[in-house]
């Protein structure tokens, strides 16, 4: 048993070439068609991305947050705000705390920036291990960020942070082979590929987020399902416990994001979206919502740029709800016909603060 | 910064045009800081070791040279052999030793009050002490003349892609390669490229998802049917030759793309036909280590049958201890030397499996495949107290459930590339078979490793097995 090569060293190395440019071919066309493999909401940010970067996405009012902000409709909101002003609904799934700051810089980067900035600060920070609200930290939270958040920004936003750490891992991420970076969802569509009955089906769920985002702005993530209060129970058993973590760095990250907004000029409104009773009593009796009051006092007290919009916890029936975070369609229609109402008593602090800050933009 | 990780990719992609912007002499010492980095990336404390070895034996090595009598040269050697023993005893051994003195003195009804002591082990320890261990008995014996340059005998010891985890080189075999200007050349090239390829093929897709089938299994065998167990160390003996095997090919792949050529460390152990045979293909470099420095200097086979197999189990229950502070190595080490020393008794089997009959020879493959199974089962075991239940599994409880069944289908995945190209491999007596195919059939196999590797590769930071040895 030996090592022998016959290889002149003249030749080219015809089948290496042959089979790079085949790894070359397949690496695009996943790039390109990475749709096909997505996951039902992927493809949405990947529209938010394109939004985003060609100006489509410049507002004076952005939604920031996550998944349970899906459902706002720019429309309505624009309305509830008093008209007048167009909304860009920024929102992506596993949003966390960190990536307040990266979506705020990766906006500005290609926009003015915008007079209003909506965003939820809910007891979920609290009750969060920090790892799952850090992109730095979390696959999920960091692929999710890739997908929407542009390569230039992000650079720019590690390098505002000096988050050394995370540098690195995004530009691994961002070296990686789309064949690698996809391939959960490769995988799964290989068997459907390999029994001849082609790519999997889209799902309808797929098609109506995209159709319902490309109309409204906005889409309803779990449409006809009612809150179970054994879902807490059932996610405790899951991703990870929910519990009164209330890691000061969560905080602080946020309010990094705060600071940011308010040297820019931007008022943060926070308007929180409703969650079920059941969540409330699970906060209250892990001891949480101390800790969250606590939170909420700091920002109100040392954060003049931002409005918490009351109720700060508001609390919708079980039938509204999807799960304890988001609301189905018809606690979309009451959170739609509430909104509002709810905003209508804030209107005027909000606009004096948007003065205000223009004033202070606007000064020397 | 392990192979398989993107520092590596990076550290590579740095080292590589660096290295060839440079002059020789100026390579070797790109090469010997590069080293460093590499090693110190681990923990840079266990540089100082890696330094202590490297001056002890080049001071040795040149003091033998100099010295003027046997008695001169024999001090000299002891201190070098105590110096590498002891950095390996204390790192390696010390808890172990302490642990077990303990044990026994126990059984006998005294209780020592004998505290263990936080020793972190060093990575690659057991190796380059091996390495360079071995120029300084070269030196002593004459086989090896002493190096003049500290930089080049610092890069032998310390030389990045074989430091943590071999193959164990040799003085006469690599410092030559260092002395001498390297020549790129388009042969070695295109085997390192394909070694790198193919090495991570075994690690990240092969090894890495096998042992996620090994792993739960032998944390637990007491839950585990006797199939399953049986499934799980088929599994565990091709993770352990991917997860090594696939180690050495990405480090002989580097060197090859550097211009060095690093010694062959497995030919294809699982066609070995006789235990003999296996250690022939399986970590040679450790083998013919133990063979020249510790069977040989026994006695070897010199000193009638009796005391050839004395030094044949001396000589495996040492080479196991080597692979780890542990008993069950011990146990594997022994278990070894007793098959080297049954089928030396036992010569009509040499003769039955060196036959031409390529039944004969099947037979003889499929009878040293599980042996050497057999021996992975005290390999693995992370205590030994758990043979018991997984002889009483495969007694009582042997039938495969469904779940059992798909887990083997798993693990033939996972094999379904890695046998028909060993398979080719062997066939043709060529390593490099794979290069030898015609041009779209060999497209074809670059293309199915890189896409088994990407879409089905674990990365999820996994060290090397034989990291920890």
């Amino acid at each position: 048993m030996e090592e022998r090569l016959s290889i002149s060293s003249s030749r080219l190395p015809i089948a290496a070439i042959l089979a790079l440019v085949f790894v070359l071919g397949m690496e695009g066309w996943i790039l390109a068609n990475r749709n096909l493999f997505l996951d039902d909401v992927f493809p949405v940010m990947v529209l938010k991305q394109d939004d985003l970067k060609s100006g489509n996405g410049e507002a004076e009012i952005v939604i920031m947050g996550d998944s349970r902000f899906f459902h706002m409709d720019p429309g309505n909101t624009a309305e509830a705000f008093g008209g007048g002003r167009e909304v860009f609904n920024f929102s992506w799934p596993n949003f966390g705390v960190e990536a307040y700051l990266y979506a705020l810089n990766a906006y500005t980067f290609y926009n003015p920036p915008p007079e209003i900035i909506i965003a939820n600060f809910t007891p979920e920070l609290v009750a969060t291990p920090t790892e799952y609200l850090r992109i730095n930290k979390h696959e999920i939270v960091r692929s999710r960020a890739y997908e929407v958040i542009p390569t230039i920004p992000h650079i720019a936003t590690i390098l505002e942070t000096g988050n050394w750490g995370y540098l690195w891992k995004y530009t691994v991420s961002v070296a990686m082979p789309p064949s690698a970076t996809y391939r959960r969802m490769i995988n799964a569509a290989i068997p459907s590929v390999v029994s001849l009955r082609g790519l999997p089906p889209r799902e309808g769920l797929l098609d109506r987020h995209v159709r319902e985002y490309q109309r409204n702005g906005s889409f309803v993530l779990f449409d006809d399902i009612t809150f179970d209060p054994e879902s807490i129970r059932r996610f405790n058993e899951g991703l990870f416990v929910l519990d009164a973590y209330g890691d000061p760095e969560v905080l602080e990250l946020f309010r990094r994001f705060l600071r940011k907004a308010d040297s820019l000029g931007i008022v943060v409104v926070i308007l929180n979206t409703p969650v079920p009773q059941e969540l409330i009593t699970y906060y209250t009796r892990i001891e949480g919502l101390p800790i969250f009051e606590e939170w909420v006092e700091v920002i109100r007290r040392e954060h003049p740029n931002v409005l918490l919009v009351e109720p700060v916890l508001p609390i919708f029936r079980d039938d509204l709800m999807a799960d304890f975070g988001h609301v189905n369609d018809s606690g979309d229609q009451a959170f739609e016909e509430g909104l509002s109402e709810r905003l209508r008593p804030h209107l005027p602090e909000i606009e004096a603060r948007i003065v205000e800050m223009k004033k202070r933009r606007s000064a020397p | 910064m392990l192979f398989d990780s993107p520092e590596f990719a990076l550290f590579l992609a740095l080292v590589l045009p660096t290295y060839f912007l440079l002059r020789h002499r100026a390579q070797n010492f790109f090469l010997l800081l590069a080293s460093y980095f590499f090693y110190g990336f681990w923990d840079w404390r266990f540089l100082s070791l890696l330094l202590v070895s490297t001056v002890v034996d080049f001071v040795v090595a040149r003091g033998i040279a100099a010295a003027s009598g046997p008695r001169q040269r024999r001090s000299l050697l002891i201190v070098s052999v105590c110096t590498n023993l002891g950095i390996l005893g204390f790192f390696k051994y010390f808890n172990f030793f302490v642990d077990s003195f303990r044990e026994m003195v126990g059984i006998i009804g005294f209780q020592l009050e004998t505290g263990l002591l936080e020793v972190v082990l060093p990575v690659g320890i057991s190796f380059y002490t091996f390495q360079t261990m071995s120029y300084t008995i070269d030196v002593y014996r004459g086989t090896a003349r002493p190096e003049r340059s500290l930089l080049n005998f610092a890069l032998y010891v310390a030389f990045f892609p074989q430091l943590v985890a071999g193959p164990i080189e040799r003085a006469t075999h690599l410092l030559p390669q260092i002395a001498a200007p390297r020549k790129p050349r388009w042969e070695m090239f295109s085997s390192g490229a394909w070694l790198i390829l193919w090495g991570l093929y075994k690690k990240v897709f092969v090894a890495d998802n096998l042992a996620k089938i090994v792993d739960p299994v032998y944390a637990d065998p007491a839950s585990a049917s006797g199939f399953l167990i049986l499934v799980a160390t088929y599994a565990f003996a091709f993770q352990i030759y991917a997860d090594f095997s696939g180690y050495t090919d990405i480090a002989r792949g580097t060197a090859k793309l550097m211009g060095f050529d690093i010694m062959l460390n497995f030919k294809l152990p699982y066609f070995a036909t006789d235990p003999s045979d296996f250690w022939k293909r399986w970590h040679i470099s450790l083998s013919q280590w133990l063979r020249d420095y510790l069977y040989i200097p026994l006695g070897g086979n010199r000193l009638g049958e009796w005391l050839t197999c004395r030094n044949l189990m001396i000589t495996m229950a040492l080479g196991g201890l080597w692979h780890g502070a542990a008993w069950n190595f011990v146990l594997w080490g022994i278990y070894h030397g007793f098959l080297l020393v049954l089928f030396r008794k036992w010569g009509g089997w040499r003769r039955f499996a060196g036959s031409t009959a390529l039944e004969t020879r099947l037979l003889a493959i499929f009878v040293m495949f599980h042996l050497s199974c057999l021996g992975w089962v005290f390999f693995r075991i992370p205590e030994i107290n758990h043979l018991i239940p997984m002889a009483t599994a495969f007694v009582g409880n042997f039938s495969a459930s469904a779940t059992d069944l798909a887990i083997l289908e798993n693990a033939l995945f996972y094999l379904a590339l890695l046998i028909p190209i060993q398979i080719l491999q062997y066939r043709r007596g060529n390593l490099l078979a794979v290069l030898e195919l015609p041009v779209p059939i060999r497209a074809l196999v670059f293309v199915l490793l890189y896409f088994s590797i990407t879409l089905g590769g674990a990365f999820d930071g996994r060290a090397f097995i034989y990291f920890q040895f």
